[in-house]
């Protein structure tokens, strides 16, 4: 499940990624470049000593050539006074840093011997003509070249740099000034430049503690990201995705389905939430199955599902993708705690937005074709460009306006006394005629007007014209009310006003109860009920055998009336349990007082089969349509 | 160039050797293997200071307590130690100090001595041709 939604949030940890590491390298490269400048800082104060030993250098030579004029080796090796002398000129330039200072000279068999040494310290100074063991060829390429060359010495001399000056007095490239700088020095360089190197490395420190910290923000913040991007539930995307796949949908090639899951609302009454979710889980793992990685799934709202379909070669292939992910839902129904659901889902798609729409656009668009697809039946698919062949919704306006007009009508579908098979009564069905002049079924408008004053306004409509009708015709009439509809105060209250007003035709009156969702107040409900059978009013149960009506509103409410869903009755030979299930209901129903309605019968053999079963009623358009006109009426025409 | 090659085997011992200590048992080595073509000669260090005794033991030198069983002596005053031991003919005395080697210089093969830091090496020629010691080539820069 995590696969496909994965794959929109990825770029960003490898953009992070890639920044965090160029980030490391600069911080690194900024690291080695410390002890690379370090070692340019040392190299510009060894070129600084350079020039210092040099003018040094330079002195010793005037001190000495005034000292020997010439012949140096011939006239110190008979004067140890002169040698003497020579030794203090050197010893001069002799400190704790610059440790020893003293003159050699190259001999006929290429021997290194002192000539003087400025050096105090017991054992150290050289004696003339002492042999000098070099410890590398320094000396020899400064006095081939004629310029000074230093060395860095070993760790166990304790000296830091030895600096061969080839001297320029006397005989040429024989004489040379050697200095041995300290170590002393050495680290009184680095106590100079080591808090710099410190500030540098803290700051490096920093840095990499700056690092490591964007590092924990960064996946800090990629999980937060996918957190928020993803809804737990489902693991699908959800609605703040969409800002992030906005810019990266090309509406060309994209096609846009909404769909929403009927009844939604039922299930999480009916079974409580906890199914309600593992509805939702289901729906996603059928869309995950019925999609591919590069379509894009966000769970919308709370039981609406987006689904931008890439890479759509034609509005064809985009239809029968929605209709796959349609049939899939009727073909996988959901087992849960023992429950089978068969879960259905409306959906409206956009195959080919094009260049037209923007994706608000695209989107809207789909939303028109899933109302259209909701207020038209539900479980059904309709396609931008095809739902004009679909019914049209009515818009609260259109309906409100209707009812002002009085273009609502009704209809009277005849109930005929089983045994007689006399005309009982009549059920009156409310229909909306539009200004095209199309007629609307009430799951067209109803649900569209539930609990407004429309509402309110229809069925205050309703009950008048048909208590003018029992009035006017005598006859027995049975009008439809959602069970619900009590709850609703100032409903009730127009409804019952109403009836009272004409307390003597309302023993003629059955009022249906249909039920659209469940009931939560029922003690509310028992009262009211109660309170409309006092005004003789028969209450009949509606739609039973199928959907929520139960044994519960039989117990709540005592109807004088069941009427058994056309679903049983037409599955009464096809279906070898039905038989005994209407008998028992039947049966039950004798035993308890409630007369029995058997609806839907579409032909003779229902009609026989359930007079043989012992309903009292019987009602369906083999017996009669619903017609503007009574049966009376139609007969005497 | 070729002076270059001269210096190679101390050259080598100051980048191997870790530590002076270390430095300077490993020239006594060369100096002692030199002089007496042996190879484990028997050496006496006649020092006030304390050597690395790591170094030494890892040396092919054996490191003797007695001059008398030693085949070569290395001390800082030749003098004194011509006092206290007896030296036979055929023990070599090489001095650590240079004014006590140009001081007993007739009875000295040679010196190694530390100066700045640094090795010096002194082989007496008229010692090494009294006593037949033929040396290679490369360390008659030592010779004086």
């Amino acid at each position: 499940m995590w696969k496909k939604p994965l794959r929109y949030l990825l770029p960003y940890p490898v953009i992070y990624s890639a920044v965090l590491l160029a980030v490391t390298v600069s911080v690194l490269l900024f690291y080695r470049n410390i002890d690379h400048t370090f070692e340019e800082l040392t190299d510009a104060f060894l070129r600084y000593q350079s020039d210092n030993i040099e003018e040094f250098a330079r002195n010793i030579e005037v001190r000495a050539v005034q000292l020997v004029p010439d012949r140096p080796v011939e006239t110190l090796k008979h004067n140890p006074a002169l040698r003497e002398r020579l030794n203090r000129i050197l010893s001069l330039f002799s400190t704790k840093s610059y440790r020893y200072v003293y003159m050699l000279r190259l001999d006929d068999s290429g021997k290194l011997r002192y000539v003087a040494d400025g050096s105090f310290e017991v054992g150290e100074r050289g004696v003339f003509g002492q042999k000098f063991d070099p410890d590398s060829d320094a000396w020899l390429k400064a006095l081939r070249s004629g310029e000074p060359v230093y060395r860095i010495q070993d760790n166990f001399t304790g000296l830091w740099i030895t600096y061969y000056y080839p001297m320029k007095i006397w005989q040429k490239k024989r004489y040379l000034l050697v200095f041995d700088i300290s170590l002393t020095m050495l680290e009184s360089f680095k106590t100079l430049i080591l808090p710099i190197r410190g500030l540098l490395k803290t700051i490096s420190a920093v840095l990499i503690a700056l690092l490591a910290l964007s590092l924990l923000w960064a996946v800090l913040f990629y999980f937060q990201r996918r957190k928020n991007s993803i809804d737990p539930l489902t693991r699908l995307y959800n609605r703040n995705m969409l800002d992030e796949v906005r810019h990266r949908l090309d509406l060309r090639k994209t096609s846009v389905i909404l769909a929403d899951m009927d009844h939604f609302k039922r299930i999480n009454d009916r079974y409580g939430h906890d199914t309600g979710d593992a509805v939702l889980r289901h729906a996603a793992r059928i869309l995950m199955r019925m999609t591919r990685p590069e379509d894009i799934l966000i769970r919308y709202g709370g039981e609406e599902f987006l689904i931008f379909i890439n890479g759509v070669e034609s509005r064809e292939d985009v239809i029968e993708i929605a209709y796959r992910i349609h049939n899939a839902f009727s073909m996988h129904p959901m087992r849960y705690n023992g429950h089978e659901l068969q879960i259905t889902v409306s959906m409206g798609v956009v195959p080919t937005p094009g260049a037209t729409m923007d994706l608000s656009e695209a989107i809207l668009m789909a939303d028109k074709m899933l109302y259209i697809a909701k207020t038209t039946g539900r479980n059904k698919v309709v396609i931008f460009g095809e739902e004009k062949n679909a019914p049209r919704p009515l818009l609260y306006h259109e309906i409100e306006e209707s009812i002002r007009e009085e273009r609502i009508f009704f209809l009277y579908q005849p109930i005929y006394d089983a045994e007689s098979m006399e005309l009982a009564k009549y059920e009156v069905l409310a229909r909306i005629r539009d200004k095209e002049g199309n007629v609307h079924l009430p799951n067209e408008f109803i649900p569209v007007i539930r609990g407004t004053g429309a509402y309110r306004e229809m069925s205050k409509h309703l009950i008048n014209d048909a208590l003018a009708l029992i009035r006017e015709k005598g006859v027995s009439l049975s009008i439809n009310f959602d069970i619900n509809d009590f709850l609703d105060e100032t409903l009730f209250e127009t409804i019952y006003d109403s009836f009272e007003r004409c307390e003597g035709l309302t023993r003629q009156l059955t009022i249906e109860l249909l039920e659209e969702n469940p009931v939560h107040d029922m003690k509310g409900l028992e009262n009211k009920i109660r309170q409309l059978k006092e005004l003789d009013i028969e209450i009949a149960i509606d739609d039973y055998g199928k959907g929520y009506a139960g044994l519960e509103y039989i117990l709540a409410f005592r109807p004088h009336i069941l009427k058994v869903d056309r679903y049983l009755v037409s599955r009464v030979f096809s279906h070898p349990h039905v038989p005994a299930i209407l008998e028992s209901i039947v049966t039950t129903c004798r035993r308890i007082g409630i007369k029995t309605v058997a609806e839907g019968i579409d032909n003779e053999l229902q009609l026989q089969k359930m007079r043989q079963l012992g309903f009292d009623y019987l009602q369906g358009f083999y017996l009669g349509k619903p017609s503007e006109k009574l049966v009376e009426e139609e007969r005497r025409q | 160039m070729r002076r270059l090659l001269l210096f190679l085997p101390f050259l080598l011992l100051t980048l191997w050797a870790a530590t002076a200590d270390e430095l300077k048992i490993r020239i006594m080595e060369s100096l002692a293997r030199l002089v007496t073509h042996k190879e484990n000669p028997g050496v006496y260090i006649d020092t006030g200071k304390r050597f690395d005794t790591k170094a030494a033991a890892l040396s092919k030198m054996r490191i003797v307590s007695s001059c008398e069983t030693a085949d070569v002596l290395f001390t800082e005053n030749v003098g004194a130690l011509m006092e206290r031991c007896r030296i036979r003919p055929g023990q070599l005395v090489f001095s650590l100090s240079y004014r006590d080697y140009l001081a007993h210089k007739e009875r000295t093969i040679g010196a190694f001595f530390w100066q700045k830091g640094r090795p010096n090496i002194i082989l007496n020629g008229e010692e090494l041709e009294k006593e037949r010691i033929e040396i290679p080539k490369r360390y008659e820069k030592y010779v004086e």
